[in-house]
């Protein structure tokens, strides 16, 4: 049995603690939302709130909490959509025709260079707020990165010796796709996958800091960290509380996916421990 | 995130083997064709997109107009004609160069585009030099010895800044250096002071991975045996380091500095608005928000200029570097 | 006192002797070759001259000097000095080991000025002057090239331009023809014959035919340890260690006598027989050769072997 890289164990680790303290709120989607006017603003400790209360007196773990599911819904439906649409338009540009692949690059080139900002705001315009908008903008916006790393690795693969093998013995497309070319790219898809998770949910949290996707209300982080500039001055655990949870899920996801690439890269198939 | 430069970077690159001169200079025109596809293609979609998104001449009316002023805006700025016309009209406006008037103010888009845009390239410009010139020693350092315990440690926290989003980072500098002990603005463009903040904000977010792109550089760079040679002719580890090892480690670098550099040309909205930087990222999220096409299309294509841009100075900057490039080789 | 004197050597690596008590001497305008298979110790001998060994390898016994100076104790300080000055050093791959963004002639003159303070120019001068030295046409063209641009055999001159360019008095090279060309080689061995009229040299290689061409007395290594050394005419004529014998018959031949393969597989440093490490592979070993080996004298050199003689050769 591998010994799992201490990279991996960390991130865990790390989630795990997230984990705990989000079940100390049971009641959080609940409490969320309980505006508490005569306790505003309060610091964290008092009336039984760990980290204190927002200016409409929400508490603000709680608000943390409910966020998580929102944030992380959005980013990992993201990925989802980037990486099923860029694997396959990726072995697409590889095994397709000339001009397959060329238009296929360029869509790819046009979607990363499209300002996403501007791409969010029209979708919410014409799809209304709310986490399935911004999904599919994310998604559609960055799917161009997995294709490109599937659209290289795939070629390099494609001229490997047991995948001509395969081709030379009558083996058709796409069963060779399937069962040479993508077990080859599996590894470094697996933690790419992670990492591009970690930046949806960045992606994610700073379009709602700005206003576009979340509901009005919804405690999404970003929203959060907006919410509180006004009161950074009597109020910064407003600031610390969703900007720790961000940033602690984010390392935590970093450090899972280059414990995921260093688990499953081949040059630790061979390794004895 | 600017990373359509790496791929361009090795088109370029493998352009400029033997036979140089001619083959650079269609390499560059195919990728100035390539530019003009994506500007023509980004317009077109952003003119529909932005059309679907709302009906301008209900914003501009403000909330409380009646259907008649509406109606009169529309004709008046040309919004009930068929979408296709307007399109075509668009194009041909384009094509001279012609972005229209902002529908806030009247004053040409381009005019606003042109005046926001010194900021955003400052900017970026200063937050990279910064960045380079704090992740090279520490990249450097970290990478010469990098099993002692003091540099482990620093490796962790710089993994740590690393992943946190630059917008968190900025909003914790605000917090700590602005509101709470007062000493710098943070808001604005005005004065010295004000360039802190936000400079430092995108060069403690970017100079952790370039230190670690440039350690790991470096430390590949020691095993190599060009590094035994040298210290077989009797040179020191510090000699070894500076005249052998960064430059190569640099050079290694360039792609990523490259990608940055375009990243923070293009992608730095969040932060012009918390600073409310006057600034392209800032310009494009109140014209979009506004719904002022004429800004935004004109905004938005002059940031994709700005990226390819990017794109193009680092393939020079490349070229420029290594040697390998620059000349050919006979071997 | 002059020349390299290797008294009792040992090189190990946690848990692991690499080299195991080995006494070598070369006196100026000699070449000594060390010849073996890999993982022999050879290179890890040679690198301890100057205390170049990979990170994880130490000296872990013996002494080395060379004229007079002791080398083993020395500090890093003292050591770099003598690194590029005193001892110069050849290395195997030259495509390598080149820095690329530097050009040819920069680099020799670094080792100039850093070892004879010379100003800049006077050192650009003296590279020049090395790359012709060392046969390479068009000096000032090429000392102004990167790496990149000269051929293989061109920058293993300009290596060899580096190492001799402070008039080393130990010229240490370890199998730096094996890279190249076998027309290349044949140069290169004729300049470090010509660089011992002023140095002692130590020639490290695996290739007995270029020991024999170059060398004027060869040494041969086994698991890390000397097994024979003896001039080369009479080493190559009438080897006295079964295993020299062996090497020279196991040597393909363009006469078409067939090379004969010697039995077994070469010990890994972990664990070698007690005694002679050859023996399970040696045709006349008998119960003595398990005690500890020593070098006797045989014929006109030393060889670490009870029963000495030709035995197998030819």
């Amino acid at each position: 049995m591998r010994r799992a890289p201490v990279e991996l164990l960390a991130g865990l680790a790390i989630l795990i603690v997230l984990l705990a303290v989000a079940f100390t709120k049971p009641g959080a989607f609940a409490q969320a939302g309980a505006i508490d006017l005569l306790n505003r603003l309060s610091a964290p400790g008092t009336e039984g709130r760990l980290v204190g209360s927002d200016q409409l007196g929400r508490d603000l773990l709680a608000r943390i909490v409910a966020g998580a599911p929102w944030s992380l819904g959005v980013a990992a439906g993201a990925t989802s959509l980037a990486v099923v649409l860029g694997v396959t338009l990726g072995l697409a540009a590889a095994e397709g025709s000339k001009w397959t692949r060329s238009a296929i690059l360029q869509v790819a080139n046009l979607a990363l260079s499209f300002p996403g900002l501007v791409a969010a705001v029209a979708a919410v315009a014409v799809l209304g707020q709310g986490a399935v908008t911004l999904i599919l903008v994310l998604g559609l916006l960055s799917w161009a990165l997995f294709a490109r790393v599937v659209y290289a690795e795939a070629l390099a693969v494609r001229t490997r010796d047991y995948v001509v093998a395969a081709r030379i013995g009558g083996v058709r497309s796409p069963t060779i796709l399937w069962r040479h070319v993508l077990p080859a790219l599996t590894p470094s898809l697996i933690a790419m996958t992670v990492f591009h998770f970690a930046d949806m949910l960045v992606a994610a949290s700073a379009l709602s800091f700005l206003g576009v996707g979340a509901p009005l209300g919804a405690p999404a982080w970003g929203a959060m960290l907006a919410e509180s500039r006004p009161y950074l001055y009597q109020a910064p655990w407003l600031l610390a509380g969703p900007a720790v949870a961000l940033a602690a899920t984010v390392l935590a996801l970093n450090l899972m996916g280059d414990g995921l690439a260093k688990l499953l890269s081949p040059s630790n198939a061979g390794r004895r421990r | 995130m600017g990373t359509a430069v790496e791929i361009s970077t090795r088109k370029v690159l493998s352009a400029s083997r033997p036979g140089n001169g001619l083959r650079f200079a269609r390499a560059a025109g195919k990728r100035c064709l390539e530019l003009v596809l994506l500007l023509v293609t980004l317009s077109t979609l952003l003119f529909f997109l932005l059309r679907a998104s709302g009906d301008p001449a209900v914003t501009l009316a403000g909330a409380d107009a009646d259907a008649e002023t509406v109606q009169a805006i529309r004709v008046a700025y040309g919004f009930d004609r068929p979408l296709f016309v307007q399109y075509l009209s668009y194009m041909s406006h384009l094509a001279r160069g012609d972005f229209g008037l902002s529908l806030a103010n009247s004053e040409p888009a381009m005019k606003a585009v042109l005046w926001a845009m010194p900021a955003t390239v400052s900017l970026a410009l200063l937050a990279m030099l910064l960045t380079v010139v704090i992740a090279s020693p520490i990249g450097a350092w970290l990478g010469a010895a990098p099993d002692r315990p003091e540099r482990r440690a620093t490796a962790v926290i710089l993994y740590i800044l690393q992943g946190t989003p630059g917008f968190v980072v900025a909003l914790v500098l605000i917090q700590i250096f602005a509101v709470q002990a007062g000493w710098l603005p943070a808001i604005g463009r005005s004065g010295l002071a004000s360039w802190v903040l936000p400079t430092v904000s995108l060069s403690l977010f970017l100079a952790p991975k370039l230190a670690r792109v440039l350690a790991a550089n470096v430390g590949e760079a020691f095993k190599e045996d060009y590094v035994r040679t040298a210290r077989a002719a009797g040179a020191g580890e510090g000699q070894i380091l500076v005249r052998h090892v960064l430059p190569n480690a640099l050079l290694g670098s360039i792609a990523l500095v490259g990608s940055q550099f375009a990243f923070l040309l293009g992608g730095v909205v969040v932060i012009e608005t918390i600073f409310a930087w006057p600034g392209l990222g800032r310009l494009l999220v109140q014209s979009t928000l506004s719904l002022d096409f004429p800004v935004v299309q004109a905004a938005a294509l002059a940031v994709a200029v700005l990226v390819f841009a990017a794109g193009m100075l680092t393939d020079l900057l490349f070229l420029a570097a290594d040697p390998r490039l620059r000349t050919q080789g006979d071997a | 006192m002059s020349g390299l004197t290797i008294e009792g050597l040992q090189v190990s690596a946690p848990g692991v002797t690499l080299v195991d008590g080995i006494d070598l001497s070369i006196a100026p305008g000699k070449v000594l070759g060390l010849v073996g298979e890999s993982g022999s110790g050879k290179s890890l001998s040679l690198l301890s001259i100057p205390r170049l060994l990979p990170t994880g390898c130490q000296i872990s016994g013996g002494s080395v000097r060379l004229n007079g100076q002791d080398l083993t104790g020395a500090s890093e300080r003292e050591l770099r000095a003598l690194r590029g000055g005193e001892i110069g050093v050849i290395f195997q791959d030259p495509f390598k080991s080149l820095n690329p963004v530097r050009r040819v002639g920069d680099l020799i003159a670094e080792s100039a000025r850093r070892h004879r303070g010379l100003s800049a120019s006077a050192a650009r001068q003296e590279a020049i002057d090395a790359l012709a030295a060392v046969g390479v046409p068009d000096p000032e063209r090429r000392a102004r090239a990167f790496p990149h641009q000269l051929s293989g055999g061109q920058r293993q001159r300009a290596l060899i331009a580096m190492a001799l360019i402070n008039q080393p008095s130990l010229l240490l090279a370890d199998e730096p023809t094996t890279a190249l060309d076998p027309t290349v080689q044949v140069q290169i061995l004729d300049l470090i014959r010509a660089a011992a009229q002023r140095a002692g040299v130590i020639f490290v290689t695996h290739d007995l035919g270029a020991a024999a061409y170059l060398c004027d007395e060869i040494a041969v290594m086994y698991a890390g340890r000397i097994v024979e050394w003896a001039p080369t005419a009479s080493l190559i004529a009438a080897p006295q260690h079964p295993y020299t014998a062996a090497l020279l018959a196991c040597t393909p031949r363009l006469d078409g006598v067939r090379p004969r393969a010697i039995a077994g597989n070469p010990t890994s440093p972990q664990d070698r027989p007690v005694g002679c490490a050859f023996r399970p592979r040696c045709e006349r070993a008998v119960s003595a050769c398990i005690g500890p080996p020593m070098l006797l004298a045989h014929g006109e050199g030393l060889a670490a072997c009870f029963r000495p003689g030709p035995g197998l050769a030819a």
